[in-house]
């Protein structure tokens, strides 16, 4: 069998007895898991539950205490997960002194995207957010609700097989929420694997499967109903 | 938009040319938000003060020239020392490399550069660069302001030991940062990282004690004694900070993510609390970026806090026996680095007394805890039905002690000194206990007064810059100075010593200025509500009667 049968194969996302600890406080218990490509999951939990902890070490940000992690069979944080996996963080963080455009333009070109691609993939991004009044502000300028948007636009210019979303609709308003949840359906449907860590019970509808976590353990891998959903948040 | 198969990541040279045109973007549309006459202004503020620095500082220094025997001993033991002094600026290199330190980046640069299909190699090296250069400019001062102090009171002329210090310096800075990245890169876990600075600074505090120099910082020490002899073979020390610096740089692209974006958020939250001279604020953010956190259990269980007068001093007890260990490590250091700086300004090197201060009202800071959370939160104690002043001046006594606990560490440090023979032991027991009570006194004083101080009001704005830079400067100088006046008495005994008096009892008729600050200052802790209501009864117009 070839590595390219092999990468294939390989599942999107892999959590081998994964865990991650502060101190005496476990974060997240050691925890098995496997995403196939082009799947589209839905992670939730109450507070504390070891959502963000279990994205961040599958974008490379946190070290795992033990166990690992790879995406599409490479170890989280390598430089070939890092060129497949997309990061939405729930904290959008921006440079003071490039504009949105600038933001659109340098994002794009580190990960080997032609400046006429970003300008046409750009445009589209900005006009779904409504943010083409804004290309060239600073984002210190910017609401919470505009710092996010740039965010995701800037997670969505690039090329990926996986996209990790994490409380995506947090500070968006109600048109933003629409054009999120579209994107991330039209990714899904494009092939990418998409997790999404959310409270929004209406994702229940988009999602295919839910793992759910409760004080950093697995408690739900499987289809899920809104009532699991609010079961599993509460 | 899902990866392609075929794009090639990890040769493309493009991502590299992405990171070169971005800081070139940042800096023209920074160049572009700043004020041409602003900056001006500020160099020339700037050139202002630091030609005021100089002109005070230059009448400050006046030493006494040591004897030909004393001068042969500085050349016999100096490397040793000097060796010491550049372990324990390495050991600070390797205890912030295995933090995730020297480098800080900007929290942007975590999330989106060192996510990127981008070697982290390439993407760290410039910031890598700038960080040991500056090290290397920062010790390169530091270095030639020793250099200077050295002139004036050893053979060799003033350009020469500039120079040599400056030389030093900047070699010392670099390496430090060198070691720093080099640990940083190779994820140095903070406890091994704590072995090998203390393994560095064991080495060298042999040196010192075996009077051989045996370890690379020991010819450092020779580098840096040249005016007064110079070996040939202590050159061949040069190579190391060369490697070092080399090896920290190509090594860098191994950092831990995690702790670069800690870093990221919590050092430039402590820039924002140094402008605003919130000094308790940057404690506190220290902490974090050091994940020092009190211990889950405490060093001894204690029975329950209780009811009555002294339930603050329990709490406060409380809080001490969580202190983590490297907190009273930190603690001891202050008092051994007090004891030293005090014995450095008896032997004739004033300007030493400065350091001395500054030790203390760090520890003063440590040991003020209890009442500094308070202040953090007001609320808490505003709940309580106890007179805000009472219960405040109930915090003093817990931290007075440990304060005395600091003292007599650095007491001790100079008896053992004076019983290796650097001074005569009936000064360390005839003029110490005094140093010991005032210093301490003191040093919780000035950390009262920084901790308790109001954040600057916006007021300073419309003040011409040189006045309000004078302010500024006050500002965060006055709580150390506090601390200095507890220092005061070893001058008392010096001059009676010069006089053929006994410096005990001088030492303890100059304690008498200090004690009364400790004491009005402990009085401000207790009613400051009732002073300040005083001031505002007295400027506020009586209204007449109709």
């Amino acid at each position: 069998m070839t590595d390219q049968h092999e990468e294939e194969l390989a599942p999107a996302l892999e959590a081998s007895g994964l865990a991650k600890s502060y101190g005496i406080h476990a974060a997240l218990e050691p925890l098995q898991l496997a995403i196939d490509p082009g799947e589209l999951v839905m992670l939730v939990g109450p507070n504390g539950s070891g959502k963000t902890t279990m994205l961040r070490m599958a974008a490379g940000l946190l070290e795992p205490t033990s166990g690992t992690v790879s995406i599409d069979g490479h170890p989280a944080g390598s430089l070939e997960a890092r060129a497949s996996l997309s990061y939405l963080p729930d904290n959008p963080v921006l440079y003071d002194d490039l504009s949105l455009m600038e933001h659109l333009h340098f994002i794009g070109r580190l990960h080997g995207v032609s400046g006429e691609e970003v300008d046409e993939r750009g445009a589209a991004l900005m006009e779904l957010f409504r943010l083409s009044q804004r290309a060239d502000d600073l984002p210190v300028t910017f609401s919470r609700g505009l710092r996010q948007k740039t965010s995701i636009a800037l997670g969505l210019i690039r090329p990926f097989s996986v996209l990790v979303v994490d409380e995506p609709f947090v500070g968006l308003d109600q048109p933003g929420k629409r054009a999120l949840t579209e994107l991330i359906v039209d990714a899904y449907e494009q092939g990418a694997t998409v997790i999404v860590a959310t409270h929004a019970l209406e994702f229940t509808d988009v999602a295919k499967r839910c793992i759910g976590l409760r004080d950093g353990e697995l408690v739900y891998d499987g289809a899920a109903t809104a009532q699991d959903v609010e079961r599993l948040v509460s | 938009m899902a990866a392609r198969d075929d794009e090639p990541y990890a040769t493309d040279v493009a991502p590299v040319i992405a990171l070169k045109d971005l800081t070139r973007a940042r800096r023209r549309n920074r160049a572009a938000g700043v004020d041409v006459f602003q900056g001006f202004y500020q160099a020339y503020v700037t050139a202002f003060g630091c030609a005021l620095a100089l002109l005070l500082s230059s009448d400050a220094i006046g030493d006494v020239r040591l004897s030909p025997s004393q001068v042969h001993q500085a050349t016999v033991h100096g490397p040793g020392f000097v060796g010491l002094g550049v372990a324990m600026v390495l050991a600070v290199g390797v205890r912030s490399g295995s933090r995730g330190g020297p480098l800080v980046l900007p929290a942007a640069d975590v999330r989106h550069v060192l996510l990127a299909p981008v070697p982290r190699q390439d993407a760290l090296r410039r910031p890598a660069v700038r960080q040991v250069r500056f090290s290397a400019f920062v010790g390169l001062v530091v270095g030639a302001a020793f250099g200077v102090l050295a002139s004036h009171r050893l053979p060799g002329g003033l350009p020469g030991w500039a120079a040599v210090g400056a030389g030093v310096g900047a070699m010392t800075g670099a390496m430090a940062a060198g070691v720093g990245l080099l640990v940083c890169g190779r994820r140095v876990r903070p406890w091994l990282g704590l072995l090998l600075a203390t393994a560095v600074v064991g080495w060298s505090a042999a040196d010192v004690a075996l009077g051989r120099v045996t370890s690379p910082m020991g010819l450092i020490g020779r580098l840096a004694v040249i005016p007064l002899s110079f070996q040939g073979a202590a050159l061949a020390v040069l190579v190391l900070p060369v490697v070092v610096v080399v090896g920290g740089v190509l090594g860098i692209g191994g950092m831990s993510l995690e702790q670069a974006e800690r870093r990221a958020t919590l050092a430039s939250q402590i820039r924002f609390a140094l402008t605003l001279q919130d000094l308790r604020t940057v404690v506190l953010l220290r902490r974090q970026l050091t994940q020092e956190q009190p211990r889950p259990r405490p060093w001894v269980r204690l029975r329950s806090l209780g009811t009555g007068k002294r339930v603050v001093w329990r709490r406060d007890v409380r809080g001490i026996v969580r202190w983590p260990a490297v907190r009273f490590v930190r603690l001891l250091a202050l008092g051994i680095g007090a004891g030293l700086a005090l014995l450095g300004t008896w032997a004739g090197t004033t300007p030493l007394i400065v350091v001395a201060a500054v030790a203390l009202f760090l520890a003063g800071l440590e040991a003020l805890e209890p009442l500094a959370q308070d202040i953090d939160h007001p609320d808490l104690p505003a709940s309580v039905p106890v007179i805000p002043g009472q219960l405040r001046i109930s915090h003093a006594p817990v931290p007075l002690a440990v304060m005395l606990v600091v003292g007599l560490v650095g007491w001790a440090t100079a008896v053992v000194a004076a019983l290796a023979g650097a001074f005569p032991v009936h000064l360390a027991l005839t003029v110490g206990p005094t140093l010991v009570v005032t210093g301490s006194l003191l040093g919780l004083v000035g950390a009262v007064a920084s901790v308790v101080m109001e954040p600057p009001s916006g007021g300073g704005d419309l003040l011409p810059a040189e006045i309000a830079g004078v302010k500024m400067v006050v500002r965060a100088i006055w709580a150390p100075a506090i601390v200095l006046v507890g220092l005061t008495p070893i001058f008392y005994a010096k001059s009676a010593l010069r006089h053929g008096m006994a410096p005990g009892p001088a030492a303890l008729s100059g304690a008498v200025l200090p004690l009364m600050a400790g004491i009005l200052g402990l009085g401000w802790l207790r009613y400051r509500e009732d002073v300040h209501e005083y001031l505002k009864a007295g400027t506020t117009p009586t209204p007449k009667p109709a």
